[in-house]
């Protein structure tokens, strides 16, 4: 079985595991001046993240041009609207 | 029909579109449902910055964490046995199927008691804003994993049952793309929903 292991989803998986865990110790150890820029960094590691299990798990590295471009443009356009949303945001006092 | 194992050039890799071209609207579709939820989440998480941090102390990140971590490693074994499968290893394909079954099974496990603290604690999708969206986003992603779970199911049975056809492969990368929509949803909301400021 550990042969069926020994392929570039394996170390995606991987690098996935390890970016979670940089997620959960940067969402709660930022301290408070911070804590903006932790936000914005735990959400694009997200979508990056997103953009690794397609490309990888979904095999859309492989996939025809068209849906590789549609999950693409998804990943990129979520992203920033996620980000531009929760920046412009008017702040309660 | 004999397994046809879709290998180009000993690399183990889908000819062309994975799956069913319908698997993909579903995909992409809901994909673009849970990007208008997650632009809304994060205009309300800036906007009412603390009733939503002071809300958002209540949860474990610990368990969404747990819970990411599962649902990234059932996925890995789900991609696995696709490749088995591709590769004829039905008995591979099987076991690696069965296993990122149950660990989506302790995701619904964990959820649940996520919730069930909740209710004991007599907070509902009422109590405020917060709660509304963390109940109706991480609910509404919970539908998809039950559907996912029940879709692993009805492959590893159709494993199973029979040597792999063509259309078996197609079947289960259909559905494998399924579960990694379920997983890459989760893979927002754990951080938008625990760890956002």
């Amino acid at each position: 079985m550990a042969a069926e292991f020994r392929n570039a989803v394996t170390w995606v998986w991987l690098a996935l595991m390890a970016a979670t865990l940089l997620s959960w110790a940067l969402g709660v150890r930022a301290p408070v001046g911070e804590q903006a820029l932790a936000t914005a960094a735990v959400m694009v590691i997200a979508f990056v993240k997103v953009r690794f299990v397609g490309l990888y798990f979904m095999e859309l590295r492989h996939a025809p041009s068209w849906l590789r471009l549609a999950f693409e443009a998804w990943v990129v356009i979520a992203c920033a609207a996620v980000l531009a949303l929760y920046g412009f945001a008017p702040r309660a006092a | 029909m004999r397994a046809d194992p879709a290998r180009a050039a000993g690399q183990n890799r889908p000819r062309g579109l994975p799956g069913e071209e319908g698997i993909w609207v579903l995909v992409l579709g809901d994909m673009v449902v849970f990007a208008l939820l997650f632009g809304a989440f994060a205009y309300a998480r800036a906007a009412s910055s603390e009733a939503f941090t002071q809300a958002q102390q209540t949860l474990s990140v610990t368990l969404g964490a747990v819970n990411t971590l599962l649902l990234l490693t059932s996925s890995l074994f789900v991609a696995q046995g696709v490749h088995a499968a591709r590769a004829g290893n039905r008995q591979g394909a099987e076991a690696l199927l069965a296993l990122g079954w149950l660990c989506g099974v302790g995701f619904v496990g964990i959820k649940v008691a996520e919730y069930a603290e909740k209710v004991r604690a007599g907070v509902s999708v009422l109590t405020n804003e917060f709660f509304m969206y963390y109940f109706f986003l991480t609910g509404l992603h919970l539908v998809h994993v039950l559907i996912g779970l029940g879709v692993l199911a009805y492959l590893y049975r159709r494993t199973r049952a029979s040597e792999l056809s063509t259309k078996d492969v197609v079947a289960l990368e259909s559905g494998a793309s399924f579960w990694h929509l379920v997983d890459l949803l989760w893979i927002v909301l754990f951080p938008l929903i625990y760890l956002t400021k």
